[in-house]
């Protein structure tokens, strides 16, 4: 210590953050390496030859196929499609529930709080949990329906699965934020760890786990629909054979009650959660400090939704039989031993490397265009206080209404559709995929985004705005740095997520570990298929430990 | 100079919507340089009211606010600048550090290009500092501004309209979440920034009458909206002062 005054003690120019630069080069390495893999020559990247059929689609937004015989078609797929997201969603909750009492950390420690070899067993479930969590919906669907035919089980599962293990997860967290005293009290008096937690516990964090539920009912819809795009059933399925046949006015049809179901579900789940980032709570989960005990909007749609459960069994005439039913069981066995050990292709290292770098770019290069639109339309597609004020609120409003619908159409119409326009004016290669990646995923981060700026504390700006700042003063010093933070880590858990989604895409062939995948399975090569999704799930995990590592650094 | 008023209210009504009650009703006063005004009342009195409409936030629905006289509906950047304001709660932008919050008190000196570049330049420091031990927080200069307690928040916000030089203080309610100790530390900060520049005026919202009293040399006590009085603290007593909260309940 110096007797010297405070004054000269303090540094003139800030502190220095070296693990913001270091990931600011590492995500512009990222970036250019990307970039330079998918190929940067603009002039060989247009196929001119198919702007007509790409017109054409668009030109069929407004005429699509009307007739009584295939809207009733549309409403009886869509029926299918919600059927599988509800079932789908039910199971996850189910799933997460009972995960989540088994990831949270407190169930593990014993009555003083102290953790010990229990704490490996912790470790283990945790880790166990992560694999399903890192595989997409596609290869799920691929794996069961192998196993278990063409049965709208596979769909369920295939939701249901990797849902319930990220449910697991955040549910876990949840219960973690909760504070112990309850909890303690009733250990201390000798109750058992699980029943002390059932009721010390989970009440308190009860309605963030159902809201968090809702959102992903809201992802289980557009999860159906890609699911029947790769035989599944439902509007993906419908959509797949009329695109087959070209038939852009009958895809409009099935793509209009797509949106329209989506749309719904996503304003629905957005009421339940009541402007609460759900986001945000898969991120870094916290117990929310605003909402009421009770909440009639979330008991009301609680029961709704646990009434839709049994029609929707009955509807889409799902039976659990058939899971360990002798023929399931036959084929499973058959698989596992076709599959393991897994092994290379004709390629070798070599190959499978070039594929997991390839989807590694794809999603890089997919997600800094999203995440760079999105930043930007998110202003513009956030809902404003008094939208009836003035003229100026009005035609603001109005602009941000159609903006919303645009963003809903996005992240509506499944990414192996989008990948499917792309193939026409695009050349072969990563950037169809990267387009209809990053279209896909701008309607998710836009919505996500908005909310943030509707959340926005706005008293900083007013604050400035009152003290003579320019609008410019205001946005540099007020609005950017407010939201920059969020905006940043909503782009980074989408690209976790993206990683993932890459797999959607190999029904158009676009390159990478989806496309080997689809490749292998033509060709019945399990045991490369199973190397291809061991490919899968480490990249995955790579890349959740990075973007957890750098907004951990940006906090 | 020092009779010529900074703030005028004349005969101000307003309401925030036309079927809704009055928020303020018929309030006439004027504050001079070098006066402490304290606004005193039970909640939803029009404390925040009086000061929104000082800021020209909040447009009178009859009568006229004027800050040097000029009518707070025609109020320029150039006109705000001469306004520096402590809204209630945190005002802060919690991911910037304190050196730039403080800094941002001078945007409205800034013109938009200039607004682009970074606003603490290293020669700025020392007048940050500066202000930052007026305060009694130099040494948190660079920390970022949502790792400080609340008591340190509201004392850059402070120092945010101290580094703004503002003829006119408003403040809402500065004290309301300090305990006693750091009240009184806070109120001394904001007294002290009136007396020692000549020109300058401070109106406060508070509740706490004994404070009020102490630091301020005149108390407007409203009710419902309306001005129930205007006089000097040496006139005022305490428990008139806690018989306004009583006619309330």
């Amino acid at each position: 210590m110096t007797a010297a005054p405070l004054a000269s003690a303090v540094s003139t120019s800030p502190p220095a953050r070296w693990g913001r630069r270091f990931w600011w080069i590492f995500g512009a390495v990222l970036v250019a390496y990307s970039a330079q893999r998918a190929g940067l020559d603009l002039g060989r990247l247009f196929n001119t030859r198919g702007f007509s059929q790409f017109s054409d689609f668009f030109e069929a937004m407004f005429r699509p196929d009307l007739s009584w015989d295939f809207v009733k078609l549309a409403i009886g797929e869509a029926g299918v499609t919600l059927g599988f997201a509800i079932l789908g969603t039910a199971l996850s909750v189910l799933i997460g529930i009972f995960g989540g009492v088994l990831l949270t950390e407190r169930v593990w420690l014993n009555v003083a709080g102290t953790s010990g070899a229990s704490h490996w067993v912790w470790r283990t479930l945790r880790g166990l949990f992560a694999i399903p969590r890192a595989m997409h919906e596609v290869v799920f669907g691929l794996v069961l329906v192998n196993i278990l035919g063409l049965d709208p089980l596979v769909a369920v599962l295939a939701i249901g699965i990797p849902f319930g293990a990220v449910t697991a997860k955040v549910f876990a967290e949840l219960l973690d934020e909760v504070p112990p005293d309850a909890e303690q009290t009733l250990r201390a008096a000798g109750a058992g760890r699980f029943s002390a937690l059932m009721f010390g516990a989970i009440p308190h964090a009860m309605s963030d786990i159902l809201s968090y539920g809702f959102y992903r009912f809201e992802c289980a819809i557009r999860s159906a629909a890609v699911l029947g795009l790769v035989g599944a059933g439902g509007l993906g399925f419908q959509l797949a054979l009329s695109f087959q046949t070209l038939r852009y006015n009958e895809m409009w049809t099935l793509l209009w009650a797509l949106i329209i179901l989506s749309g719904i579900a996503d304003r629905w789940s957005s009421l339940v959660r009541r402007r609460r980032n759900a986001a945000s709570v898969e991120m870094h989960a916290s117990l929310s400090t605003s909402a009421p005990a009770k909440d009639p909007v979330l008991r009301t749609s609680a029961v709704l939704f646990l009434l839709a459960i049994p029609v929707a069994w009955w509807r889409l005439d799902v039976s659990a039989a058939s899971l360990w039913s002798g023929r399931a069981r036959r084929l499973s066995t058959e698989l596992w031993r076709d599959a393991f050990p897994p092994a290379l292709g004709d390629d070798g290292w070599r190959g499978l490397l070039g594929d997991t770098v390839d989807t590694l770019a794809l999603a890089v290069l997919s997600m800094v265009l999203a995440w760079s639109i999105a930043s930007v339309v998110a202003f513009i597609a956030s809902r404003i206080e008094n939208p009836w004020g003035s003229p100026a609120n009005i035609v603001r409003s109005m602009v941000g209404t159609f903006t919303r619908l645009v963003l809903l159409i996005a992240r509506a119409v499944p990414p192996p559709v989008w990948a499917f326009l792309m193939v026409f004016i695009l050349k072969p290669g990563l950037w169809p995929g990267v387009v209809a990646l990053a279209i896909y995923n701008l309607g998710v981060l836009g919505r996500l985004q908005a909310e943030v700026v509707e959340n926005l504390d706005d008293r900083p700006g007013r604050a400035l705005r009152a003290s003579g700042a320019s609008a410019f003063g205001v946005a540099n010093f007020a609005t950017l740095p407010a939201v920059s933070g969020r905006f940043t880590a909503l782009g980074l858990y989408r690209w976790e997520v993206a990683i993932r989604e890459t797999v959607t895409l190999s029904v158009v062939g676009a390159a990478g570990l989806g496309r080997t995948i689809r490749d292998q399975a033509v060709r019945f090569d399990y045991d490369g298929i199973l190397a291809s999704i061991v490919a899968l799930v480490l990249i995955t995990l790579f890349v959740d430990a990075i973007s957890s590592s750098i907004r951990r650094t940006i906090r | 100079m020092s009779n010529h008023a900074v703030l005028s209210f004349d005969g101000v009504s307003i309401n925030y919507s036309p079927s809704g009650p009055w928020a303020l009703r018929d309030v006439s006063f004027s504050v001079s340089a070098g006066e402490r005004v304290a606004l005193v009342g039970p909640s939803g009195a029009g404390k925040t009211t009086i000061l929104s409409a000082a800021n020209g936030l909040v447009a009178p629905t009859e009568g006229r606010v004027r800050v040097h006289g000029t009518d707070t509906a025609s109020l320029g950047r150039e006109g705000r600048r001469a306004i520096g304001s402590i809204p209630q709660g945190n005002a802060l932008v919690g991911s910037l550090r304190v050196a730039q919050n403080v800094a941002s008190g001078r945007l409205g000196y800034l013109g938009p290009v200039e607004t682009l570049r970074e606003l603490v330049r290293p020669r700025d420091t020392e007048d940050i500092v500066a202000i930052l031990e007026q305060v009694g927080i130099p040494e948190k200069l660079w920390d970022r501004a949502d790792q400080l307690s609340g008591g340190q928040q509201q004392r850059v916000a402070i120092a945010r309209t101290l580094y703004q030089k503002p003829d006119l203080i408003l403040a809402d309610e500065p004290v309301s979440a300090l305990d006693p100790a750091r009240s009184d530390a806070v109120m001394e900060i904001l007294t002290e920034a009136v007396a020692t520049t000549p020109g300058r005026a401070l109106v406060t919202s508070m509740h706490d009458a004994p404070l009020a009293l102490k630091h301020c040399d005149r108390i407007i006590a409203l009710r419902r909206g309306e001005v129930l009085f205007d006089a000097p603290s040496e006139s005022v007593t305490e428990p008139q002062l806690a018989m306004l909260y009583e006619l309330e309940s």
